[in-house]
């Protein structure tokens, strides 16, 4: 237990220090001395740092912790749930839910709709998420469930594809830019939305962790430790659902992050117990969804490159390398 | 394994063996060559009994297409004047109704996108087919339209390889969206022209667009205050600036504005990250070309990062759709291209308007205000 507590301190500093360096580091080189300057209470050097800062990389900072956090969470318990390593957060078809909403608004309504891309990415996901919900009623197994979502991701895609076929390069550019991702499209006032329902989701995941551990031995196990199955299956679903939807509405699908974190957390603590792995997950996740949110702005450089592309470039490599070293070990 | 070879090498001779252009060779001798102001990518040469069109690479240092036109019927040679033409793209339908063209339009790409009402009329009368774009053409429809000669925007070079498939038709690729001056722009109407032996209405109309043009620049020369110009909206945390060369940096500095990013020495666009377009352009006194967006409410759903900026917070935002068709086609990327003289009095309009105080705006409109 000592080691958990060290690790998770070790882990919260961590992300303090990230979360430090992601505000600190950007396109815009601001200088340190500018920070202990306003510290004290003079003004920035230039008159555009404070909105920068404030109104840019920090409400961006706080996305990219929660919903890294999320998703990295959401991942863990759907691999427990599926008992399958590679399950991850959008094996429901969440994401494609969110994709077809999204594609619905910018491709055949152009955008000039009463929703905003946000609503429409949660009303996808959440109409998927009904189909889930209604699946598990009546599939016993959760191949037949993993299946589904497979199959609602084709039938999704191929919409979105006859959808962009027919679409103008304008309108599809703006549907391509939101598939990639983006800690950045969220203010100040989306973060009082987004963050309770994260926090809360990512709390009620961390009570449901000994139901969680019991189903990892497998079904029939956990019914006889006295948890109902049904009932711990129709909460997962709901729970995973509503942070996958949320995150997704706000950043567009983030890839990579939920399916590796909780493999790299994994590799690095042998511990099936879901009250130490949720809280290391989540820790994980959401350093690492600053470390590739500071990569992605490539300080220095006049761009910034998508965030989708910078979590799978660079997280890829890092857990075949991890496996790789792990495996020799072992 | 030889065989195989032979047969892909003989597969990669053919091919190239596609690429070199059909030379014609005349013995007739060049007489004149038409004298070309602004526009740099193309040049027309008059010969005896014919004359050549040449259209030249985004850095002018190759010939990407060569065209020989003549009135008679000879091997190699496209007959002027063309009986049928088709547009693939609405750009081209400014030049087509200021030269008169209509009566020889058969097929367009898309007729939702078109503004002018002209074509607009002359296309339900005739109930014209449509070949959709150059990436997803209609193959059917082309063929059914029989047409000789296709206005279509060039690939830098690199063909789709749709030209090789109908040989019978003359694909007339234009590079005028690359003019770095926006009076370049407008001149490609003599290139179009050629193939319907209009020089002469070409010239004179290019004449009285460019003296205008002209005549307008010269007010602002001298203007003690030049605002400063925020252009396009993000694309999430990336802006597409246009180069300092570009067609329009030039509009802009014409107009007597300050365009920010007037030292990027290129015509393309550079995605800038916001935070650095924030820095140098936060104090920017209009915004123009706000995209989709039709009024304040809608850019502040959509892109609420723009409520930093000065020009949004005092609502000096102007947008380049006053005149957009019930289908949405939008008359800025129509006559826009070619009356450019009305597009630049729209922007003196708007950074001063104390030059022009009796001008009312045609493709700009201030961005709604709820």
């Amino acid at each position: 237990m000592n080691k958990t507590v060290y690790r998770i301190l070790l882990m919260t500093l961590l992300l303090v220090l990230i979360f430090i360096a992601d505000i600190l580091l950007g396109s815009v080189t601001i200088p340190l001395s500018d920070f202990f300057e306003y510290l004290k209470g003079n003004n920035w050097s230039h008159p555009s740092y404070e909105a920068i800062i404030f109104e840019y990389r920090l409400p961006k900072a706080l996305t990219a912790c929660f919903a890294g956090s999320a998703l990295a969470v959401s991942g863990l318990l759907m691999q427990s749930f599926f008992r399958n390593p590679l399950a991850g957060p959008y094996v429901l078809g969440i994401s494609s839910g969110a994709s077809l909403g999204v594609a619905l608004l910018l491709l055949l309504f152009s955008g000039g709709f009463l929703l905003s891309v946000p609503l429409a990415a949660c009303i996808g996901s959440l109409f998927v998420l009904i189909i889930m919900i209604w699946a598990s009623k009546r599939f016993r197994s959760s191949v037949s469930l993993l299946i589904l979502g497979l199959m609602i991701s084709y039938l999704t895609g191929a919409l979105v594809g006859v959808l962009q076929y027919f679409s103008r390069s304008e309108e599809i550019q703006s549907f391509v830019l939101w598939g990639l991702g983006s800690f950045a499209k969220t203010q100040w006032l989306d973060l009082q939305i987004m963050l309770p329902v994260l926090v809360l989701g990512l709390v009620f995941a961390y009570s449901r962790s000994k139901a969680l551990n019991s189903l990892l031995l497998g079904e029939s196990y956990a019914q006889s430790l006295g948890v109902s199955v049904k009932s711990i299956r129709r909460q997962l679903l709901y729970l995973v659902g509503i942070l996958v939807a949320w995150v997704t509405a706000y950043c567009g699908p983030i890839a990579f992050l939920g399916m590796a974190v909780p493999h790299l957390v994994r590799l690095w603590v042998e511990e099936s117990d879901h009250k130490i792995t949720i809280p290391l997950v989540a820790l994980t996740g959401a350093c690492i969804a600053l470390l590739c949110d500071m990569i992605a702005q490539a300080p220095g450089f006049d761009m910034v490159l998508p965030i989708n592309s910078i979590t799978s470039l660079f997280g890829a490599p890092f857990v075949i390398y991890y496996l790789l070293k792990k495996n020799r070990l072992g | 394994m030889r065989s195989v070879l032979a047969i892909i090498l003989s597969f990669v001779f053919f091919s190239c063996q596609q690429q070199v252009k059909k030379g014609v060779v005349t013995s007739s001798k060049r007489i004149d060559s038409l004298e070309i102001h602004y526009a740099t990518g193309f040049a027309v040469n008059y010969y005896e009994d014919h004359k050549e069109l040449l259209v030249f690479s985004p850095d002018r240092k190759d010939t990407l297409h060569r065209y020989y036109l003549s009135n008679e019927v000879r091997e190699g040679f496209i007959q002027t004047p063309v009986k049928r033409l088709a547009s693939l793209s609405s750009v081209y339908v400014a030049y087509i109704e200021a030269l008169g063209l209509e009566e020889y339009l058969v097929a367009v790409d898309e007729k939702d996108y078109i503004y002018s009402e002209s074509i607009r009329k002359e296309m339900e009368r005739r109930d014209m087919p449509e070949l959709g774009s150059v990436e997803k053409i209609n193959h059917e429809a082309l063929l059914m339209a029989q047409a000789d000669l296709i206005y279509s925007f060039g690939w830098q070079g690199n063909t789709t390889g749709i030209e090789q498939k109908y040989p019978n038709i003359t694909f007339a690729y234009a590079y005028e969206y690359l003019e770095e001056q926006p009076l370049g722009r407008a001149e490609w109407i003599r290139f179009f022209a050629c193939f319907f032996d209009k020089e002469a209405e070409a010239d004179s109309i290019f004449e009285s667009i460019k003296t205008n043009y002209e005549n307008l620049k010269e007010l602002t020369v001298d203007v003690a205050f030049r605002p400063k110009i925020l252009i396009n909206m993000p694309f999430k945390e990336q802006w597409h600036m246009p180069g300092g060369l570009s067609y329009s940096a030039h509009l802009i500095e014409d107009a007597g504005g300050y365009y920010p990013w007037d030292t990027l020495q290129k015509t393309n666009s550079t995605p800038i990250d916001w935070e650095l377009v924030y820095q140098k352009a936060y104090d920017s006194d209009y915004w123009i070309n706000t995209g989709a967006y039709a009024s304040y409410a809608e850019v502040r759903k959509e892109l609420p990062d723009m409520n930093l900026f000065e020009a949004f917070q005092n609502k000096k935002a102007f947008n380049n759709n006053a005149r957009i068709s019930d289908f949405g086609g939008n008359d800025y990327w129509e006559s826009g291209l070619l009356q450019v003289d009305d597009l630049l009095a729209d922007l003196i309009v708007i950074f001063h308007p104390e030059i022009l105080p009796n001008s009312a705006l045609k493709y700009y409109k201030p961005l709604a205000d709820e």
